[in-house]
């Protein structure tokens, strides 16, 4: 479980950029993290493995907290992030160089590393690439290598930050599925952060993030259906509940829908 | 009047990279319009804008720009680069100056405009991109907010008043407030009769402020025509990788039962039609 216990972290004295934050996620889970840009999210990705420590409160990745000089490689380890640039992440000659790094620094066999790579680059349709240099990649492209970096290291926590603001609405899909089924099937706990609304609908949970304080957490049929909080956020709200939001207040329909088959449904119907 | 003539492009030509990144596109683009360019990534985008201002020559084909090839020896490519003012992706990560006005200024600046002229030029393209005070123009580009710093940028191409404006993914990391504020500056360049061409992955972006769209794919023109005319054409748009938008999935569905609502742009055109059927 990563855990946060009452965070407050300030980059410069007295400006806290996330101030008293709680939540956890569980193996396994998908929770997801929305808010406008200077929210505060990439501070809380950043505090998630260490990269950050917090000034008040905790971080615990299964109980181990993140202070422990002694365990930062263990948290590492554990928890892998994939920022919004992924300029700023490549190291090797060709992608596939670039993805076996990591796994040649904790000292993962060749011949294994070669299996993990081919399975998870096939997985995200990088495969083609493998052979070619990453400063060729189109952003997406290089996005999509910079995921198979971490996920070959199989680690239990995957924290994504912004990972499909550079690709285009069919890979942007792709990807968030993926990561689904993965967190799903390999039973990873998912903290994806997002300012994309409809990114959040299949989370277990979402957390509403404004001015680095959490102002809301609850399922994200709940969460989506608040336009007002959204807005005051800075973040969209979905066509479907604009619409419905739009018709109730005119008594057409007497619900708000998150999901647009049950919007289009209770108009098709009467 | 920009014109592409029979383009061919290749990276790399006769290695194993080599990639044909644009095959044969011809297209016009009139004063006035507001063009949305989309297709998957690498199908040819960034290449195709960098031609019209002559960043990247043709291999085969021509670019006209008001009629004259913008690529012959006669032609002064500065004069080219300031009617066709291209805007790069996250233009900011190549800011430099100390203030928002060097910034702004050094554009123009190179192209030869006189000192007189410079600050008026400065202040007009801040003011498009939402800036009204002046005080903006002492602070430090890096001390901005990334809308902010994405809308000084794009008064940095404004300030050399180009007839053409053309943005690479103008809207691309920025956040709903963002791109709320930047999709109305933009619609207010189209409506004071600025030639706007953007390459885009956000099919709401499009509906909101293109006319018309250029397709590609694989560096092949698929489609070039009206929006509502793309959307419809529900084939090629899935061939091509690209999501139809929220509300124009809504309103296909919805016209199955309401045979006569129109094409909408956003969800409020949506639910002004549904109030207006439910009242009669
Ligand atoms: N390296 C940094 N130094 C100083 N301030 C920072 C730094 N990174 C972020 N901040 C500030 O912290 C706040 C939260 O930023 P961030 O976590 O990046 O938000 P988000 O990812 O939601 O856009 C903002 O006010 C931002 O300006
Ligand atoms: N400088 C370059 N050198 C070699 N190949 C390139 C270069 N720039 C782009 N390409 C290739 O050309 C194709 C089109 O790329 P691009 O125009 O950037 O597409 P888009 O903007 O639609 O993502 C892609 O296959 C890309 O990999
Ligand atoms: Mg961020
Ligand atoms: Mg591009």
């Amino acid at each position: 479980m990563i855990h946060f216990k009452d965070v407050s972290f300030a980059y410069k004295e007295g400006k806290w950029a996330v101030r008293h934050i709680n939540f956890t996620v569980n193996k396994g889970e998908f929770v997801s993290i929305i808010g406008g840009n200077g929210s505060g999210k990439s501070t809380i990705a950043r505090l998630s493995d260490g990269l950050l420590l917090p000034q008040e409160g905790s971080v615990f990745v299964d109980e181990i907290n993140s202070r422990a000089k002694k365990d930062e490689f263990f948290i590492k380890e554990k928890v892998g992030i994939v920022f919004q640039n992924p300029d700023n992440q490549f190291v090797g000659t060709t992608v596939e160089e670039d993805i076996a790094f990591g796994l040649e620094n904790i000292g993962v066999e060749r011949v294994e590393a070669k299996a993990r790579i081919e399975q998870i680059s096939s997985l995200l349709g990088i495969d083609k690439y493998l052979h070619g240099s990453p400063s060729y990649l189109s952003g997406g492209e290089k996005q999509k290598v910079a995921i198979a970096s971490v996920l070959v290291m199989q680690p239990d926590y995957l924290v994504m930050d912004e990972i499909t603001a550079l690709l285009d609405p069919v890979s942007r899909k792709e990807v968030l599925n993926l990561v689904h089924s993965i967190a799903e099937n390999k039973n990873i706990g998912v903290l994806y952060i997002t300012h994309i609304t409809e990114e959040v609908i299949k989370s277990d949970k979402v957390l509403v993030l404004h001015k680095g304080e959490k102002i809301k957490e609850g399922a994200p049929a709940v969460i989506l259906q608040d336009m007002k909080l959204l807005r005051s956020a800075g973040v969209a709200s979905l066509p479907s509940v604009i619409i419905s939001e739009d018709l109730r207040k005119h008594g057409i329909i007497s619900a708000s829908f998150v999901d647009e088959e049950d919007l289009i449904g209770s108009l098709c119907s009467n | 009047m920009l014109e592409l003539k029979n383009v061919f492009v290749t990276y790399d030509p006769n290695t194993i990279f080599m990639s044909n990144a644009l095959v044969d596109i011809s297209l016009m683009i009139k004063k006035n319009e507001s063009v949305g360019i989309v297709g998957r990534i690498g199908s040819g985008k960034s290449t195709l804008i960098q031609l019209f201002n002559g960043l990247i020559k043709p291999d085969n084909g021509a670019v006209l720009l008001d009629n004259d090839d913008i690529n012959s020896k006669q032609i002064d490519i500065r004069k080219v680069r300031k009617k066709v003012g291209i805007v790069f992706q996250y233009p900011e990560e190549q800011f430099f100056a100390e203030t928002v006005f060097a910034e702004v200024a050094f554009g123009p600046k190179n192209m030869g405009m006189r000192e007189t002229e410079l600050k008026d030029a400065v202040f007009s393209a801040l003011k498009d991109m939402g800036f009204s005070s002046e005080k903006i123009a002492q602070r430090s580009p890096f001390s901005l907010s990334g809308g902010e710093k994405r809308r000084v940028a794009i008064a940095s191409i404004i300030a050399m008043n180009p007839d053409i404006l053309v943005l690479d993914e103008p809207m691309a990391g920025m956040d709903f407030n963002g791109k709320e504020k930047l999709s109305k500056y933009i619609k207010n360049e189209i409506k004071n009769g600025r030639t706007v061409v953007f390459v885009t992955h956000n099919m709401e972006e499009l509906l909101e402020i293109a006319d018309r769209v250029i397709a590609l794919d694989e560096g092949k023109k698929v489609f070039d025509g009206r929006v509502r005319d793309f959307f419809s054409d529900e084939k090629l748009i899935e061939k091509i990788g690209i999501d139809i938008p929220s509300v124009v999935r809504m309103r296909n569905k919805l016209k199955k039962y309401y045979s006569d609502i129109p094409f909408c742009r956003t969800p409020l055109e949506i639910s002004s039609y549904l109030k207006k059927r439910y009242r009669h």
